[in-house]
């Protein structure tokens, strides 16, 4: 954990945290403040902003910067309402500026080795709005996905003209595969949908289950088409059995491993979900 | 004789009032009416250095000394470019200098226009505040530039000293540049900062005997302190006090607006017209701030940051105190009392609106669930029509209620509420329509507190817009204005595993409703269903029938009342 964010943090009266992050441990300890995780970061903003409403003291919120964009809205509103909602960024790159947020932030800070503590503090303490803390804590990088068991079980779906989406997979081999970044996890699922729409051909989307929490919404999308072929990777996270009714409300088949003879059914007449446990 | 060029009068005119006596002048023509303006003024000192990079420089030495704001006047394109290094040495030296940067022909930048570059907020990040300043061709323009430089000359002194930049046009034509026939420049509005050991006699002496209208804003969620001081207040003044539910300081002393804003017609604004108005808070729900603009009524605004804030265009004091401490100080000087007749006449406007509903539609369904709602319970009312019937509907004195008001957005409402459910222990209650939901489903999968009610308005699309717009006027209105979906959310209430119940008329909602309230261990949905068109149709009708219409010999009669005031003036 970082001992200097922790300390920042603590002097600037703060003692609860929205995150985004899997590992926020290691960003921070759990003792010292209450920490909720939210892995949408528009929503972890919100939530940070709606917590802050109620206790009347600066909340911070912990995105990755890759991610950043994604609290423009709520940082807008908390501008808006001057009030000090604080936008902590790990895994900063220094070199890049965030023109989009000037708008929104009364102050940008720096956390990096020989930055001064007090300086921090009271950059953020001078004026009422959101604050911007970018500092060089790095997380874990994500590990990459070994599709190899998708394929054993689905490889007699796929042509050699299928295009294959993946996410962040360990190795790619194959002329029709499109590698999807985790930096570009968010709604990969509707970037999917729209690719379709403009695409003759078939295409096959393979995600872990977690890629849903930043996509929930886009399965009421009015066309969707019927290749729609959508492979989805339990990883743990559960995430999947709390969506499920909702996909299949949209009119998707949800089909599971021990029932995949029934993909020829309706591959082609209805939008299909494979989860793989 | 000066320039009739409106904005360069207004700088001018401001720099005055702020007591802003010196310039350090560059040579050139863009700056002509501006330059030729202030040295012929008695008032002010130029000094004339014809490298800008001097120039600004200089202008730090003196403004160094001085311990005041100087300014640097120069004509468009690179010349204002040189002035960055001596911004950047005032911005981390903390001087004073405004830089007064003229510009030309706005949609010719970039298309072949000479001397003309972009220099709107050009000195960022080293300029303390930077405003961008039109020809004034009308009303509008003249309050924009005038509004602009006052915010500009005001912030300068906001959080430590530092440089400002006030980018101005100028016209063309060389003509218009150089003459000079004005023999006065008017006197300009300078909006002031009150701060310091205020005199609160003075102060209170201004709106003694006036109709005082204090509007409160969305300030803070938990307003003991001020609610108290507001009622002491009400007892020293002719004063009404206007409130909507997210200001959070319901009284039955004060009048509660909503709706009442929408239909008044404008002789019953007239009667309701006060002397001076008073607010504080970053937004004010009600629409009675638009209704009583350019009326020429004097706008106190409570800020302790001096945010400059002018829905009314009549702001005249920033007062750089909490509300708390402006309306006990004011309470404390005065020995005065409230005769409420200015109260009653608001009162009576008040009693005559009656938004009783009996259909069943989205308004019914919320105004039928906060009837129940129980003390000491925090609401969350997420946009527009959640937002207007939360407000429409009575609930008790002590709720808190929030929204996101200032940017209105349909986002982000769900993660907010469960931020407020997390900090309290009495009931959380969500008032959300369906696409405002769908929106923020991904915070549906964080863990949802026991103590959540989500009452969710599922009208199958937007149903703000077929209030605002309808069927009627465009027939595809379901397709993509108000994207309709025949989602129900019984499935959806599932992913944070809500207790779930649907009501399709006023019989299930009143069995659905049965023990919401109570205290248990999960979380409970309610989803009501209500048709869009019919929800529009009936808050359309149910405000008509709350307008007055004005007759003809009304409009007669206000006519010649207001040529008999002219006569006897």
């Amino acid at each position: 954990m970082n001992v200097e964010l922790g300390d920042i943090l603590s002097s600037l009266g703060i003692d609860r945290i929205v995150s985004t992050q899997y590992d926020t441990d290691s960003i921070i300890s759990g003792t010292l403040f209450k920490i909720n995780e939210v892995r949408d970061a528009r929503s972890a903003a919100f939530e940070a902003f709606g917590i802050l409403k109620m206790i009347e003291k600066p909340v911070a919120v912990i995105v990755d910067e890759s991610e950043l964009a994604n609290t423009l809205t709520a940082a807008t509103e908390a501008w808006f309402q001057r009030k000090d909602l604080l936008l902590i960024t790990v895994n900063a790159n220094f070199y890049r500026h965030f023109d989009y947020l000037d708008r929104c932030i009364v102050s940008e800070s720096f956390l990096m080795e020989g930055s001064n503590n007090e300086d921090i503090v009271h950059d953020i303490q001078l004026r009422h709005g959101p604050h911007l803390l970018r500092t060089r804590i790095t997380t874990k990088d994500e590990i990459p996905i070994d599709y190899s068991e998708v394929f054993k079980l689905l490889g007699s779906y796929f042509s050699t003209e299928d295009v294959l989406m993946l996410y962040h997979p360990t190795k790619i081999d194959g002329a029709n595969i499109k590698e999807l970044l985790p930096q570009h996890r968010y709604c990969a699922v509707s970037k999917y949908i729209g690719y379709l729409l403009g695409f003759k051909g078939r295409a096959t989307l393979c995600i872990p289950e977690r890629l849903l929490a930043y996509d929930s919404n886009i399965f009421n999308f009015r066309n969707i088409s019927y290749s729609f072929f959508l492979v989805v990777v339990a990883d743990g996270t559960r995430i999947m059995s709390k969506m499920e009714p909702w996909i299949e409300s949209n009119g998707i088949k949800v089909i599971n491993p021990d029932e995949l003879s029934i993909i020829d059914t309706f591959r082609g007449t209805k939008p299909i979900l494979i989860y793989i446990k | 004789m000066y320039t009739h060029i409106k904005q360069v009068q207004i700088i001018v005119s401001l720099l005055k009032q702020y007591n802003i006596r010196h310039l350090v002048i560059s040579p050139g023509t863009r700056h002509v009416p501006l330059v030729h303006t202030v040295e012929i003024d008695d008032f002010f000192t130029c000094y004339s250095v014809v490298d800008e990079r001097s120039a600004g420089y200089v202008a730090l030495g003196l403004a160094d000394s001085l311990e005041s704001p100087v300014c640097i006047v120069c004509t468009s394109a690179t010349a204002s470019c040189n002035y960055l290094p001596a911004l950047q040495e005032a911005y981390e030296r903390h001087i004073p200098l405004i830089a007064l940067t003229s510009d030309r022909a706005r949609y010719q930048r970039f298309h072949g226009e000479n001397q003309c570059i972009n220099q709107v907020d050009m000195y960022s990040p080293y300029c303390k505040y930077a405003v961008d300043v039109p020809l004034v061709k009308n009303d509008d323009d003249y309050w924009f530039c005038n509004r602009s430089v006052n915010e500009a000359l005001i912030y300068q002194n906001r959080a430590g000293k530092g440089p400002i930049q006030i980018n101005y046009l100028e016209p063309l034509s060389i003509q218009e540049l150089s003459t000079f026939e004005t023999p006065v420049i008017p006197v300009t509005r300078k909006i002031n900062i009150v701060d310091g050991s205020i005199n609160w006699s003075l102060y209170s002496k201004q709106i003694s005997d006036k109709k005082v209208l204090v509007v409160c804003g969305q300030y803070r969620t938990h307003t003991e302190r001020l609610k108290a001081a507001l009622r002491l207040f009400n007892e020293k003044y002719e004063v009404v006090i206007t409130t909507d539910y997210f200001a959070n300081v319901n009284d039955d002393v004060f009048i509660h607006t909503p709706g009442m804003d929408v239909v008044l017609n404008y002789l019953e604004y007239k009667e309701l017209q006060p002397d001076i108005i008073i607010t504080y808070g970053t937004k004010i729900y009600s629409g009675f701030g638009v209704h009583f603009r350019n009326k020429n009524i004097p706008h106190w605004y409570i800020d302790e940051e001096t945010t400059v804030y002018d829905p009314m265009h009549t702001l005249q004091n920033i007062f750089a105190v909490s509300p708390e401490i402006f309306f006990e100080e004011l309470a404390k000087v005065s020995n005065n009392i409230n005769y409420r007749s200015y109260y009653k006449t608001w009162k009576k406007k008040q009693n005559r609106i009656n938004f009783d509903i009996d259909k069943f539609t989205n308004y019914f369904v919320i105004k039928a669930v906060l009837n129940q709602l129980p003390e000491n319970s925090v609401v969350h009312s997420s946009v527009l029509n959640s937002m207007r019937f939360t407000n429409f509907s009575p609930i008790p004195n002590n709720t808190t209620v929030i929204g996101n008001i200032c940017t209105d957005g349909i986002d982000g409402a769900l993660s907010t509420f469960i931020g407020h459910a997390q900090c309290t222990e009495g009931i959380a209650l969500l008032i959300i329509g369906d696409l405002s939901y769908l929106y923020d489903l991904n915070e549906a999968l964080v863990e949802v507190p026991a103590n959540v009610r989500i009452l969710l308005v599922n009208n199958n699309a937007g149903a703000e817009f077929h209030y605002n717009i309808s069927l009627d006027r465009i027939p595809t209105l379901n397709s993509h204005i108000a994207a309709s979906h025949h989602n129900q959310f019984f499935d959806i209430s599932t992913i944070s595993g809500l207790e779930y119940r649907r009501a399709k008329n006023a019989v299930e909602l009143s069995r659905t409703m049965e023990s919401f309230f109570q205290p248990t261990d999960h979380p409970i949905m309610i989803e009501a269903v209500t048709d869009a068109d019919n929800d529009g149709r009936e808050l359309r009708a149910m405000l008509d029938r709350n307008r007055n219409k004005v007759s003809f010999s009304m409009k007669v009669t206000d006519k010649l009342k207001r040529i008999i005031k002219e006569i006897v003036k």
